[in-house]
């Protein structure tokens, strides 16, 4: 059951970038449409659980001053062989829109994030499957922002027509499309999230932002 | 001193086998990686020449720096048509055009290979993309994607390659919302129209 909750815990109570915030770089850049933000999702989820899972081997052999640089050049490894293979077996048409992309995956917090906060104090196959829900949010998360910009920007999805005489909102393409669909989606999540917290008593304050973390009203 | 070493020795250790796992992935997959970047190419060359050329081939010494010549020829290996392949610095960085060429020197086809602009802007006078319907692939309707039209460069077809680089005085519409993409692709044509004639191939 536990080992259940590390995987569904990324798909949406933690869910990397609609909860925890993090990697908006390649959100903001992948998410102009479906098929590429699938893509993109498939590529980390793939060096998340590589990398989680390699991290996780070896996190009691690596002295804690040296963690960071190793972690980095595990991840940069998984990366090298993603955009190989990727190069080798891929569509070309996503390798291309893919491109420039995937180097990112390096310094994605996310994956840097969960081996600093998961992998590198949990045992192997938790920290697999932390990477690959974590990875499957992510990628749910993506797909989502970039259904809703391509649709509304070209009136398509996974590049197939819906309204054949769509007038195309430009705005979504660019990142100042990603931001308003990106701030649409958490208003509407904190919304709930409120209302589920009013409904049992308490207050909702997103995790990693309660009172232990921050020190500005000195409480 | 001793924690030193130890330090070394881990992240060194770390990167050794970093390394060594490129190193074996690189000569696993390197020849795949090849094939697809000819794969690409090839399809494109198939796009610009006509259905019954067989077999292309590079024209290493008529090419230039930056144009690249090609030859098509049929199953009995006779030159059919050619393509040349130019550059030119777009809106959004390098683009790629490949133009296929009759015998008698026309413009057959023009295509973008490779390009970066503005989604939506300069992206219309380069792209080849095929719109497939939603409800034509539920209902299982054919719609042919293999070479979808473009106006503006479908606009090169036709017209003669001598006279289309003399002087640069041959031209197209170019795209609204689209201009430095447009000058791009026609400065291209013209540089590729250049490099043919000067081959004498036709």
């Amino acid at each position: 059951m536990s080992v259940f909750k590390e995987f569904v815990k990324g798909l949406w109570k933690e869910n990397p970038v609609l909860v925890l915030m993090l990697g908006m770089c390649p959100t903001l850049a992948v998410s102009t449409s479906a098929k590429s933000a699938l893509g993109m999702g498939i590529a980390t989820t793939f060096v998340l659980i590589g990398s989680n899972a390699v991290i996780s081997l070896v996190r009691k052999g690596i002295p804690k001053k040296v963690r960071i640089p190793c972690y980095i050049v595990i991840i940069a490894v998984f990366v090298s062989i993603v955009e190989m293979l990727m190069e080798a077996y891929a569509p070309p048409e996503l390798n291309a829109a893919l491109g420039i992309y995937i180097p990112l995956i390096v310094v994605n917090c996310i994956v840097l994030g969960r081996a600093e906060a998961f992998a590198s104090h949990n045992g192997v196959f938790v920290s697999m499957l932390d990477g690959l829900g974590m990875g499957f949010g992510f990628t749910l998360a993506l797909m989502a922002l970039g259904a809703v910009r391509e649709f509304i920007a070209a009136g398509t999805l996974f590049e197939m027509t819906l309204f054949p005489k769509w007038e195309p909102v430009m705005l979504m393409k660019f990142p100042a499309g990603a931001f308003i669909v990106l701030a649409c989606f958490l208003g509407v999540m904190n919304y709930f999230r409120q209302r589920k917290a009013a409904r049992e008593g308490t207050v909702y304050t997103p995790p990693e932002m309660d009172c232990s973390r921050c020190h500005l009203c000195g409480k | 001193m001793k924690d030193m070493i130890r330090l070394c020795v881990s992240l060194g250790t770390v990167c050794l086998v970093g390394s060594a796992a490129l190193v074996w992935v690189n000569s696993m997959t390197s020849q795949a990686r090849e094939e697809a970047k000819t794969a690409e190419l090839t399809r494109s060359l198939q796009m610009v020449l006509p259905p019954e050329t067989a077999d292309t081939a590079v024209l290493k010494e008529k090419s230039t720096d930056a144009v690249t010549l090609f030859q098509a020829t049929d199953p009995a290996g006779k030159v059919v048509a050619y393509a040349a392949e130019g550059q030119a610095n777009g809106f959004g960085g390098p683009l790629k055009v490949l133009v296929g060429f009759e015998r008698d020197g026309r413009i057959r086809a023009v295509m973008v290979t490779q390009h970066n602009e503005t989604p939506g802007l300069g992206s219309k006078a380069a792209d080849r993309r095929a719109q497939l319907s939603l409800w034509d692939f539920l209902s299982g309707k054919k719609v042919d994607t293999s070479f979808p039209p473009n106006p503006f460069l479908d606009a090169f077809a036709g017209q003669s390659a001598a006279a289309f680089c003399q002087d640069g005085k041959g031209t197209v519409d170019a795209v609204s919302g689209a201009t430095i993409s447009s000058k791009a692709i026609l400065a291209s044509v013209h540089e590729v129209c250049g490099v043919f004639q000067a081959s004498e191939l036709q």
